[in-house]
């Protein structure tokens, strides 16, 4: 008869097996080989819980399984970019749909992307795709300020983002996100295009100079505008919204918007199609989606997006951007940019 | 017959052995015999199969089973080792212990064979017991138990009667003794104590500082 | 006499164990570290030949970048410095109060390994304003205390009870505890503090939070600004060259620490006389350490109730399945190539210092460097059967978590005693039998873990499974970021507490197997009293 301590080994040790077989087949199905099922695999930068409903929509009505990977803030948007240029050989994605257009630029250059001319597209001004039609973007954010009116009136305000380095409020009262990444980044790149490398460097040491907060996302600033932390902070109409239907005590000013004023920087999603992905007939129909007028309106209902680059767009966000004043300057010209902003911009601010 | 044949072993660049040499026959007995670091338990453990030799080689009748830089495993060379400590594992009762060397003794005669061996050591009521149940007298007539059960050819004992009190001593040196005289076995034994080899009645191999320093056959 | 003299290849056959097996899992071993690191030093080794003056201009920090390392050493010292006394003392603590629920409070510590660093930072910062270098350091201090005040603790259990209780027969307990309990504890306790200052220079997340520029995260800046490898590997030199000095300093300690003493037989101590500011000391010290964790249970309890239920989605049921099933892939993987390697490093040769030091490369390396070595390599045909799947996510967390499994192991090692493995090679016909007879249970306490920590490790880890997990399948840890981003706080909660639970729960059924297999000793013990026992059986 078996001894109680090798009866109760035997036992422990069976659940344990029988526990890590069942987590390995688990594991295994639950990633995905290729199937007979028709499908595309999207990379995309865009906040998971926007995007989800996307693909679920566009999979049931297509019957085309979306596969996604996605990426997260905390990896300061190396990841997607990188793992895309490092697949390069052998791509696996077939669609980059990215929240703004700095790394889609990036992945042109890198010869990641391949020209795709939707019929979608045909809606969406020129300034928002690429010419030769490697990308197009569709609606997107706007660089904002956001106020806590806890403490700021409207009309202690700035009214323009050049106003924060000269303001009468404390400097650890204001902040930005990280110059060096994201949307934040970008930014930083139109100013150099559109100012002049000179005048940007001059204004962003400004800020460093009056002791403006660095904040590590433009999330994290608007939670702390809306605390009450900060006053004021630069962020994107999104998170912006975001604070805004919590009911938090923030109010958005869409900054610029003069006759004589800069504009308000405008950052369209972007999507492309990936050069040698192994479904390009399922990218394209997903691009065609995603450009269509009933996505973005449904971007737009969703608060992902505030800003349509559609006509057609019939839904309103949560901002009333009708007559948006935007920058006036390329999505080419900002991607030339890129490299000396963040190189001057680490200089001034990581120290 | 066990041939150990210009045995040297480092460590750390210190030379633990020497080019040592001796030869046991069949049905004999020696005893190596030394201070603390003269390299004994080191020379044992070549044998044994538990270290390797940096050089030299380890005959058991024609056949070699250790050479410079490599050794055959030490269960293929059919010894039973009593160590400085018992070395009971914990997870086993005393009787487990024992059968558990005794693959080479066929099954039916197992169990009747430890019965046997634990009553002759005077601890029958034992069996059931785990090591750290018993005291360290028991543990170690054990350990001898163990190593004589499963029958094997050559013995080898690494200073078994440390810690004992004299009249453990004086039982365990009988038992010893017993085995020395047994025709059918090989016995090696080593210790720092000489009174131990005098009292048993061993032949010696005498070590210093890694290297024999005696006169006897090599 | 006939002079039959093996031939080599009979030779190396003959020898058997620790032969071919050995030297199989060593090699896995050897690739599991090697494979990531591969892409990126081929890549690095090309620019250098390159361009060598810019490749010396990244790996030889000057300037504004140069001070940026040494306030990142400092940040990570005083880290390292402030948590290791406060551990002491609730380690001290711990170690007093054995028996009992407080015999459990070590293992509560664990819990709280996969939880990101940003939720100690919200958790304060709702209710502090938290900026600049203090906040860093308060943060990262309530993160890693946890760690000390575990590796303080195993560090005074493991002082054997003569030592103490010979000193207590000549000296008041006070002195017999910092002359002689404390120095026997602190190699441990030094391996501790050297894995706190290594994991504190390689974190970018929490200083970024506080508004703190820092080392690791100017080589993210680098990434991000070019996505050349080859130009953040050559930036994280410095880092490497550092967090191989702390390498260095916590393997020369745990070599020292790992007594040949087995759990069981270091009793609790008993009837320790304190003086009253010591004992009030490590009541404060173990209130701050539970402090930190348990702030951060509340705050996640308070915010997952406060908010809306997160709806449980058929892909949130698919993430919870693969985190899980990656989780203990990596565990049982990691097991074989680190005992292995731990067999060197726990040997007393020269060779020792240097399977310390290879070991020791993944805790140096950024984990999305990892991550984009492992996604290169992958685009090789040779290795296309094993995209898609859930192989290179668990390789990623093989590569990275595999150094902690093989210190455990090395410590385990250290800790069995010799003379029970050398038995086991006399007594035992063939290698299988030894190990599933012998080494296996004896190594059963080191070897459960290694799995545990790495599979807790495993539950936590982002930045390298990001660049290789499968299109369509995502982890519990993914989703908890992107969460965290969007700002749903209440979902970030409650799939925080789900990912903690995980990790209580696997803790939990870690502590049954143990129990079981000591009652079902006692049971044997208790059969036997009675007379129901039949040797041999």
């Amino acid at each position: 008869m078996m001894k109680p301590i090798m009866a109760g080994r035997l036992v422990t040790l069976s659940i344990g097996a029988c526990i890590l077989v069942a987590c390995i087949c688990a594991g295994c199905l639950t990633a995905h080989p290729a199937s007979a099922q028709k499908e595309v695999i999207v990379y995309t930068s865009v906040d998971q819980v926007y995007s989800e409903p996307v693909f679920f929509k566009f999979e049931n009505r297509t019957g085309i399984k979306v596969r996604p990977v996605y990426d997260v803030e905390a990896e300061k948007t190396t990841g997607l970019v990188n793992r895309l240029i490092a697949e390069k050989a052998n791509p696996k994605a077939d669609v980059f749909w990215s929240g703004e257009y700095a790394q889609t630029l990036d992945l042109q250059k890198d010869g990641v992307l391949v020209p795709y001319h939707s019929n979608e597209a045909d809606m969406i001004p020129s300034q928002y795709r690429d010419a030769n039609w490697y990308w197009v973007g569709l609606g997107g954010r706007a660089r904002v300020i956001l106020i806590n009116t806890r403490f700021l009136a409207g009309n202690q305000a700035p009214g323009s983002i050049l106003d924060l380095a000269n303001s009468t409020i404390p400097g650890d009262r204001i902040g930005i996100a990280n110059p060096m990444f994201g949307t934040t980044a970008t930014h930083a790149s139109a100013l150099y295009a559109y100012l002049g490398p000179e005048a940007a460097r001059a204004y962003y040491q400004g800020l460093k100079d009056k002791g403006v907060r660095v904040i590590d996302g433009n999330s994290d600033v608007r939670e702390l505008v809306e605390k009450g932390d900060l006053y004021i902070g630069m962020t994107d109409t999104d998170d912006s919204c975001e604070a805004i239907a919590r009911g938090s005590p923030v109010s958005v000013i869409l900054p610029d918007q003069g006759s004589d004023g800069i504009g308000a920087f405008i950052i369209p999603n972007t999507v492309a199609l990936i050069a040698g992905g192994p479904h390009p007939s399922e990218g394209k129909v997903f691009i065609d989606y995603l450009l269509s007028a009933e996505d973005e309106n449904d971007l737009m209902k969703s608060g992902w997006i505030q800003v349509p680059v559609r006509p057609d767009t019939t839904e309103h966000g949560c901002l009333n951007v009708s007559g948006i004043h935007g920058m006036n300057v390329s999505m080419t010209a900002v991607a030339a940019q890129n490299d000396q902003s963040r190189q001057e911009l680490a200089d001034i601010f990581m120290r | 017959m066990i041939r150990v044949n210009e045995v040297s072993r480092a460590f750390n660049g210190h030379a633990a052995l020497d080019l040592v040499s001796f030869t046991v026959n069949d049905g004999g007995a020696v005893a190596i015999l030394g201070s603390s670091g003269s390299g004994k338990t080191t020379l044992l453990r070549i044998i044994a199969g538990l270290e390797v030799p940096d050089g030299g080689e380890v005959w058991f009748d024609d056949h070699m089973v250790s050479g410079p830089g490599w050794a055959e495993p030490p269960y293929s060379r059919s010894i039973g080792f009593v160590f400085q400590t018992p070395a009971l594992w914990p997870h086993m009762t005393l009787a487990e212990n024992v059968l558990f060397g005794m693959e080479r003794v066929p099954e039916e005669e197992r169990n009747n064979q430890v019965s046997d061996l634990f009553s002759r050591a005077g601890i029958p009521h034992l069996t059931g017991r785990y090591p750290d149940e018993v005291s360290g007298g028991e543990a170690r007539r054990v350990s001898i138990i163990r190593a004589l059960a499963s029958r094997p050819r050559i013995i080898l004992m690494d200073e078994p009667l440390t810690n004992l009190d004299q009249k453990l001593k004086e039982d365990f040196m009988d038992i010893v003794r017993e085995i020395a005289e047994d025709n059918a076995k090989i016995l090696i034994y080593v210790t720092h104590d000489k009174s131990e080899v005098e009292r048993i009645g061993l032949p010696e191999v005498r070590l210093d500082h890694g290297r024999r320093c005696d006169d006897g056959p090599r | 006499m006939n002079d039959k003299r093996p031939s080599v290849w009979n030779a190396i056959i003959r020898s058997g164990y620790p032969g071919y097996l050995h030297i199989l899992c060593l090699l896995i071993f050897l690739g599991v570290i090697i494979i990531p690191l591969a892409p990126l030093l081929l890549s690095t080794i090309q620019f250098i030949a390159k361009d060598p003056v810019r490749a010396a201009g990244f790996a030889l920090p000057s300037g504004r970048v140069l001070s940026l390392l040494v306030n990142s050493v400092i940040l990570a010292l005083a880290v390292s410095i402030s948590s290791t006394l406060i551990g002491v003392l609730a380690g001290t603590w711990l170690w007093n109060n054995p028996y009992g629920v407080r015999g459990y409070l070590p293992w509560l510590l664990l819990v709280f390994i996969p939880v990101p660093s940003t939720l100690y930072y919200f958790a304060w910062s709702s209710f502090f304003p938290l900026t600049g270098g203090f906040s860093a350091w308060w943060i990262q201090v309530m993160m890693y205390l946890p760690l000390l005040t575990i590796f303080s603790y195993i560090g005074l259990r493991l002082v054997e009870q003569e030592k103490i209780e010979s000193g207590r027969m000549a000296a008041p307990d006070m002195r017999v505890y910092h002359r002689i309990v404390i120095p026997l504890a602190a190699p441990l306790i030094l391996a501790g503090s050297g894995l706190v200052f290594i994991f504190s220079l390689l974190d970018y997340t929490v200083p970024s939070l506080c508004s703190v520029n820092v080392y690791a995260l100017e080589i993210f800046a680098q990434y991000s600004a070019n996505n050349q490898a080859a130009h953040a590997f050559l930036l994280a030199l410095p880092l490497v060259i550092i967090t191989g000095a702390g390498v260095y300093f916590s393997q020369y300690n745990m070599k020292k620490a790992f007594q040949k003493v087995s759990w069981e037989r270091s009793t609790p101590v008993k009837g320790f006389r304190w003086p009253g500011w010591l004992f009030r000391s490590t009541q404060v010290a173990i209130g701050v350490t539970f402090l930190g964790t348990g702030f951060v249970l509340v705050f996640l309890l308070f915010s997952a109730f406060a908010g809306q239920t997160v709806a449980m989605t058929t892909a949130m049921y698919s993430d919870i399945v693969f985190s899980f099933a990656t989780a203990l892939l990596a565990a049982a993987l990691c097991l074989a190539p680190s005992m292995a390697a731990a067999r060197e490093m726990s040997g007393n040769t020269r060779w020792s210092g240097l399977w310390w030091g290879i070991s020791m490369i993944p805790l140096a390396i950024p984990a999305a460097l990892a991550g984009i070595g492992l996604a290169t390599i992958s685009n090789a045909p040779l290795f296309e059967p094993f995209t898609g799947g859930i192989i290179l996510p668990v390789f990623v967390c093989v590569f990275r978590f595999i150094p902690i499994a093989a210190i455990v192991l090395c410590a385990q090692l250290r800790m069995t005693d010799r003379t029970l493995l050398d038995a086991g090679q006399i007594f035992t016909p063939g290698v299988i039998r030894e190990w599933t007879k012998i080494r296996f249970p004896l190594f059963f306490p080191g070897f459960f873990i290694a799995a545990y920590l790495v599979f807790a490790f495993t539950l936590g880890e982002l930045g390298g499974t990001i660049m290789v997990i499968p299109p369509g399948s995502s982890t519990l840890t993914i989703r908890l970021y992107n969460y965290l981003h969007y700002g749903a706080s209440g979902s970030v909660a409650q799939l925080s507490l789900l990912l903690a639970g995980l990790v209580m729960l696997s803790g939990v059924v870690f502590l049954l197997v143990l129990r079981t297999l000591r009652r079902s000793h006692t049971i044997e013990h208790a059969n036997m009293r009675k007379g129901n026992h039949d040797p041999g059986e």
